[in-house]
């Protein structure tokens, strides 16, 4: 123990500078004896020392590059608006915020497809999402034809249920998990109906087709796993 | 437990336990932890083993945070558990991917072994139970003591009571609500802030305190006050003498202190169980120190009785049993929760002092121990937290920061050490002042 005379307390032997006021109260103890040249035992380990901390920080270098492309997305992004903006008048479309949409798109792919943090289920999920809005706002923004409320949503929707219960089936060891995920595209296969309702869409066969893909997937899960997944709606709705 | 049954088995989230998960983030971790200093190196491979003899014996320990439609819910988790040499810096967020989904680590650093967990798994006291029941095995594996009758010890071959993993909020909440007009007004209102520098690279820095606890007992005995309303009095003074007397502000210094209900109401859940007293309204930052020990008396005794814990903890529970609330989705309820913690619950306290209280470990297992830790999480507006626990005749005051700027722990020290009239022996992780 070593005294620090400026905080009035005293300091362990693990430390050479006072961890309150930081100033100086031990030399740190030499590697080689400065006399003898000897090479000198290290203290051992105080009984109360912590590990020393990796100092390097492991995000820098894909957190500079993420930077870098952040950057380079809105310089284009810049650019496109400006030419568009400058051209409209000779080509009158808004191609522009297809780019950009489609940037955005590339970004949301680029954080999410990677990660260890999210599981298949919840990147498909996003996948599904993303790719649906994107080709909603292109549809949107070339002459609303309808294409992608009509048929890419639902059959996406279809597509989405059948990659889940693939991957259910082929994971049994985390049927569970899948199963809730399944759940949830129960209800996104009721989205195109809600834009067929809302006259988003005008053509209900897709529509109708995706809620008996799901509704069929549900009665399946009930008769083939009927106990096991009562038990997973009992804890997801905590009924 | 049968292992069909074990997997089968679900647990909803106790009414504290809820707020967490909508709260937590890299800069707010909620997770706290108890250490022990043994008096040897410590045996990972006992470790290991100790830990997986009681697995079984805290199911609610070692489960998995899963989301539902309107609420999150645990569910047993059946992974591989494995104890961790420690290389992070104390209460840092637990990595799921990378443990398996548990929302507990057992670190182990040369005497010293670690237990960190996630505040939804537990409060203060279920974590020493959880402690002592693992340095209990420990001990065994490692033949430093025979198996003999214990108390005060979990053992893991006993069954699973129901009042251990009982919801005990539940249990109390019947009676009238809140409605005293000012407890609903400072539970809205604003408190100095501590603020300071950030660490070049976000972490937490622990400088703890040894103190002898009959001597700081004897000097608040001498004032009519608990160790705990004393502290919190030494804490209060501290912020005022180094920052508040210079802020033009008038806003008090409040200082949250958990209260365990377990000591108020007859449960032995090992689940969250405890309500959180803010101190500190009756204070100017002028009062000597004096008064605050008074004034912090005062304020803790009349927030800590029965009734108005039992009032308390009817209010928690008539919000979530709302059913507006019932019915939102979780992902809305997660933002409405996020934005209420920091309007109710961050901006209306400077910081966290939680006393864990004396902890009675049986006299076979006392040889092998020579201290106990305990250590919060801090939060972006609250960056310094304070905890202490008492194990024997030591008394440790430990401080968790994630701010550069020491001059609060350095006048707390300093004046507490000189007040007593005894010596006090600092250590610290140096987390950031690496040299």
């Amino acid at each position: 123990m070593t005294r620090c005379n400026n905080c009035k307390v005293l300091v362990d032997s693990q430390h050479t500078h006072c961890p309150l006021c930081g100033i100086k109260i031990a030399e740190p103890a030499p590697g080689i004896c400065p006399c003898c040249q000897q090479k000198i035992e290290p203290k051992p380990v105080s009984d109360t020392q912590y590990p020393a901390y990796n100092k390097k920080n492991k995000r820098k270098k894909s957190a500079f590059a993420a930077k870098v492309l952040y950057f380079l997305s809105i310089v284009t992004c810049t650019l496109c608006i400006f030419i568009n903006y400058f051209t409209f008048k000779q080509e009158p479309f808004l191609w522009s915020a297809i780019v950009a949409a489609s940037i955005g798109f590339v970004w949301i792919e680029t954080r999410t497809l990677p990660s260890k943090r999210l599981k298949l289920g919840t990147k498909l999920m996003i996948q599904f999402f993303s790719i649906s809005f994107l080709l909603f706002y292109i549809d949107t923004t070339s002459g609303y034809t309808r294409w992608s409320v009509n048929y890419v949503i639902p059959f996406g929707a279809i597509f989405l249920i059948f990659l889940i219960i693939i991957i259910s089936v082929s994971k049994r060891g985390r049927y569970r998990d899948y199963m809730g995920y399944l759940l949830s595209s129960f209800f996104i296969s009721l989205l195109p109906l809600f834009c067929f309702l809302f006259s988003l869409s005008d053509v209900i066969w897709p529509s109708v087709a995706a809620i008996i893909f799901s509704f069929l997937t549900i009665t399946g899960l009930f008769l083939f796993s009927g106990k096991t997944f009562r038990e997973e709606l009992a804890k997801r709705f905590h009924f | 437990m049968e292992q069909t049954e074990f997997m089968n088995k679900w647990y909803r989230l106790d009414n504290a336990a809820k707020i967490f998960p909508s709260v937590t983030n890299v800069r707010t971790s909620s997770v706290f932890r108890i250490s022990a200093i043994m008096t040897h190196e410590v045996d990972p491979i006992a470790l290991q083993k100790a830990v997986e003899h009681i697995y079984r014996r805290f199911p609610l320990f070692f489960v998995r945070l899963r989301n539902g439609l309107f609420w999150n819910y645990f569910d047993p988790n059946v992974e591989t558990f494995s104890v961790e040499e420690e290389t992070e810096s104390p209460c840092d967020i637990i990595n799921l991917k990378k443990r398996n989904g548990y929302l507990i680590k057992v670190l182990y650093y040369h005497k010293r072994i670690s237990i960190e967990i996630f505040h939804s798994l537990t409060d203060g006291n279920g974590a020493v139970e959880f402690c002592k029941s693992l340095l209990y095995y420990y001990l065994l594996i490692k033949g430093e003591i025979t198996q003999s009758p214990v108390t005060d010890v979990i053992l893991a071959e006993t069954s699973v009571p129901p009042y251990e993993i009982e919801d005990s909020y539940s249990r109390y909440h019947s009676g009238p609500l809140d409605t005293d007009p000012n407890r609903i007004t400072h539970m809205q209102s604003k408190s100095f802030r501590i603020v300071g520098s950030d660490y070049d690279r976000f972490g937490t820095n622990v400088v703890s305190g040894i103190i002898s606890a009959r001597q700081l007992n004897e000097t608040a005995k001498s004032k009519n006050a608990t160790i705990t309303t004393f502290l919190t009095a030494v804490l209060i003074y501290s912020i005022s003498q180094c920052r508040a007397i210079y802020d033009t502000k008038d806003v008090p210094i409040i200082v949250a202190v958990p209260v365990n209900l377990r000591k108020i109401f007859p449960s032995k859940t090992l689940r969250n169980f405890f309500s959180v007293a803010n101190i500190g309204y009756g204070l100017t930052k002028q009062a000597s120190f004096d008064e605050m020990i008074e004034i912090c008396s005062k304020e803790l005794k009349e927030k800590t009785t029965k009734e108005i814990l039992r009032r308390d903890i009817a209010n928690k529970v008539r919000l979530e049993r709302n059913v507006a609330a019932r019915f939102v989705p979780l992902f809305v309820k997660n933002m409405l929760v996020s934005i209420g913690f920091d309007l109710l619950g961050e901006k209306t306290k400077t910081l966290s002092f939680s006393n864990l209280g004396r902890v009675r470990i049986p006299e076979c297992m006392s040889p092998s121990i020579q201290l106990l830790e305990f250590n919060l999480y801090s939060t972006p507006k609250s960056p310094i937290n304070c905890s202490a626990v008492t194990y024997g005749d030591n008394l440790v005051i430990s401080f968790s920061r994630t701010i550069v700027d020491a001059d609060i722990l350095q006048y707390f020290f300093s004046f507490l050490s000189e007040y007593i009239g005894t010596e006090i022996k600092i250590y610290s992780n140096d987390w950031g002042n690496e040299r």
